[in-house]
């Protein structure tokens, strides 16, 4: 017999439905705090993929209200940018709803260069002359059974009417989120449009020569159209995904404090377990005192078992976030969204060691004042 | 047992006061008492009277305000606190009125818990808390933990777990004040023979007169004062 086993007894004997619920509320924060490091690592991970030397301009008042398109030739004129392209946000409905990926109407051949797009199947030229063609990334192309020549119909919301485009190229490309995306030329989309949705831009994408010259041609394309009826925005690439996919950046500073708060619920919980149990055997602990143990072998006695409660909340949260995570992101890539959702064994790694040491420092203040207890008086409180 | 005379617990001009709202209250007022090596005394007192406070201070979980206390050859009222926490280890076995056993242990487990502090090996500890088992006639619950056994035979553990160590003095607070009469005999009996078979000293505190009658020496505190 160890003080190690006379923890471990103690941790998970002692009470059997206290240290269930204990390690119930662990394993429930730990998985939460996977899921959501998990999801804003997604995230992040997303909005990393952009290409450095990428800036996106959009409409001022917001990412809904168009651009003209004389806009885009005129970037094409602002020193050090190499290359432009624009497209809209086509949205619809590929015959159910939930059928949810990214369709895009853009100018073919300046999109291709812009975004580096690489053809897996099909030719270039093929889509720069199919009217009706349309590119999809690889694991759209998977996941729906797209196949060249094939007519994908959609349904319009954003551009009302019944859409159907040829599939003419199976693509790829180094940024992981075009696998997921439809590009389509957008004269045919201008050609379907009233005379007033005409001749009308969702976002300009500008290459510039030298990246570190980013903030140079920000400002020169915000200056150019400032004082004018569509003043632009422009951005990188990098930060425009983010606040696009999160809705709002509030939402991912919110989540980052969720993250905060789950873990201090954790350690709140874990802290006042250990001080009730402390409590309830105050005398025991006397008893300890009176036969010679020392205060720090209370000490470490108390703070192992916070500890182990924590590893183990830590541990079982983990192995419950593999299959959960996995299910999560299927249905996630499902609908479109953050499709590299997956559980990560470094997240796994972290949490359980940040449950063990959640443990550890939600055990030190009741262990601290166990192991300063008078002995005398701890005799004393008998139940 | 009949004593050999040397003193075990030497007390001289003994003071403790506790202070309480900041109100002094003296608890024991000018003690002096000699135990000999080998005695079984009870120390007997109404509530309140410093009975458990001098067996405290005999035993070395409290520190006198003045006086002198020498215990087993020790000056213990010089001794640290953790110098205090080592001697008891050596010293001192314990015995308590609730038997202050651990609920997630055995018996075996609990009766070895003073030899976690020593050098002993694994086997040899063994060896040890089954000596003490066979001597408290709990051989055949070694494996049982506090809540499968009776009040007396949680005490007996108690009581194997206070010789383990082979300590030189056993105190005893209150031990049959939580058991019936029966099983307070048993452990009196028990206590009795530890004294007498194999010279155990053994300091006992009591309100129970019947109690007292098992040991040798029987002392009177009142408000502080032996009497």
């Amino acid at each position: 017999m160890t003080l190690t086993g006379i923890a471990l007894r103690n941790a998970y004997l002692r009470n059997g439905t206290r240290s269930f619920l204990t390690v119930a509320g662990t394993v429930i924060a730990a998985l939460a705090f996977i899921f959501l490091r998990t999801v804003l690592s997604a995230w992040f991970a997303q909005s990393e993929a952009s290409a450095s030397d990428r800036v996106v301009t959009r409409n001022a008042i917001s990412i809904t209200s168009p651009l003209p398109l004389a806009y885009a030739e005129k970037v094409k004129q602002i020193p050090g940018v190499t290359k432009v392209t624009y497209s809209n946000w086509f949205q619809g409905v590929y015959k159910d709803p939930k059928n949810f990926f990214a369709r895009f109407a853009t100018e073919p051949e300046s999109a291709l260069d812009v975004f580096g797009i690489r053809f897996v199947q099909g030719k270039r030229e093929d889509f720069l002359h199919e009217r009706q063609g349309c590119i999809v990334g690889t694991e759209l192309a998977k996941k729906y059974g797209f196949k060249l020549g094939d007519i994908i119909p959609i349904q319009g919301d954003i551009y009302p009417g019944d859409w159907a485009f040829k599939v003419v190229g199976i693509i790829e490309a180094d940024d992981a989120s075009i696998s997921n995306t439809m590009y389509f030329q957008w004269a045919y989309l201008n050609e379907g449009l009233p005379d007033r949705r005409k001749n009308q831009i969702g976002i300009i994408t500008t290459t510039v020569q030298n990246p570190n010259d980013s903030p140079k041609v920000i400002k020169a394309i915000d200056d150019l159209f400032a004082n004018s009826d569509n003043e632009t925005h422009t951005e990188t690439e990098k930060s425009f995904r983010l606040p696009l996919l999160a809705g709002s950046s509030v939402v991912l500073d919110a989540l980052l404090v969720v993250r905060v708060v789950i873990l201090a619920i954790m350690a709140l919980s874990l802290g006042n377990t250990l001080a009730m149990g402390l409590r309830e055997r105050t005398s025991e602990l006397g008893a300890m005192r009176a036969i010679g143990f020392l205060p720090k072998h209370i000490l470490s006695l108390t703070i192992s078992e916070g500890t182990l409660l924590g590893l183990t909340g830590g541990l079982l949260g983990t192995l419950l976030a593999v299959p959960f995570l996995n299910g999560v992101g299927k249905i996630m890539s499902q609908m479109g969204f953050l499709s590299n959702l997956h559980f990560q064994p470094v997240t796994g790694v972290v949490s359980v060691l940040l449950a063990g040491f959640i443990g550890f420092l939600a055990s030190l203040a009741p262990a601290l004042a166990a192991s300063k207890m008078d002995v005398v008086t701890a005799l004393r409180r008998q139940e | 047992m009949t004593t050999n005379g040397k003193s075990i617990v030497e007390i001289r001009n003994l003071r403790k006061v506790y202070t309480r709202d900041r109100q002094e209250v003296v608890v024991l007022d000018g003690i002096n008492l000699d135990i000999a090596e080998g005695a079984f005394e009870a120390l007997m007192g109404p509530s309140g009277s410093g009975k458990s406070t001098l067996l405290n201070l005999i035993a070395g979980i409290d520190a006198p305000t003045a006086g002198t206390l020498r215990v087993a050859g020790e000056d213990v009222s010089q001794l640290s606190e953790g110098q205090r926490a080592a001697w008891r280890a050596r010293h001192i076995g314990f015995i308590f009125q609730f038997y202050n056993l651990l609920p997630v242990l055995s018996a075996e487990e609990n009766v070895e818990m003073p030899l976690l502090l020593t050098s002993l090996s694994g086997a040899e500890r063994k060896k040890r808390v089954h000596t003490a088992l066979g001597l408290v006639g709990l051989s055949d619950r070694m494996d049982h933990t506090p809540k499968q056994l009776s009040g007396g035979q949680q005490q007996r553990v108690a009581i194997a777990r206070a010789l383990v160590a082979d300590p030189t003095i056993i105190v005893a607070d209150e031990p049959t004040g939580d058991l019936d009469r029966k099983s307070a005999e048993e452990v009196l009996q028990l206590l009795t023979t530890l004294n007498k078979t194999m010279g155990k000293t053994i300091v006992m505190v009591t309100h129970d007169a019947h109690a007292a009658e098992a040991a040798t020496v029987q002392r009177r505190l009142d408000k502080g004062v032996l009497t």
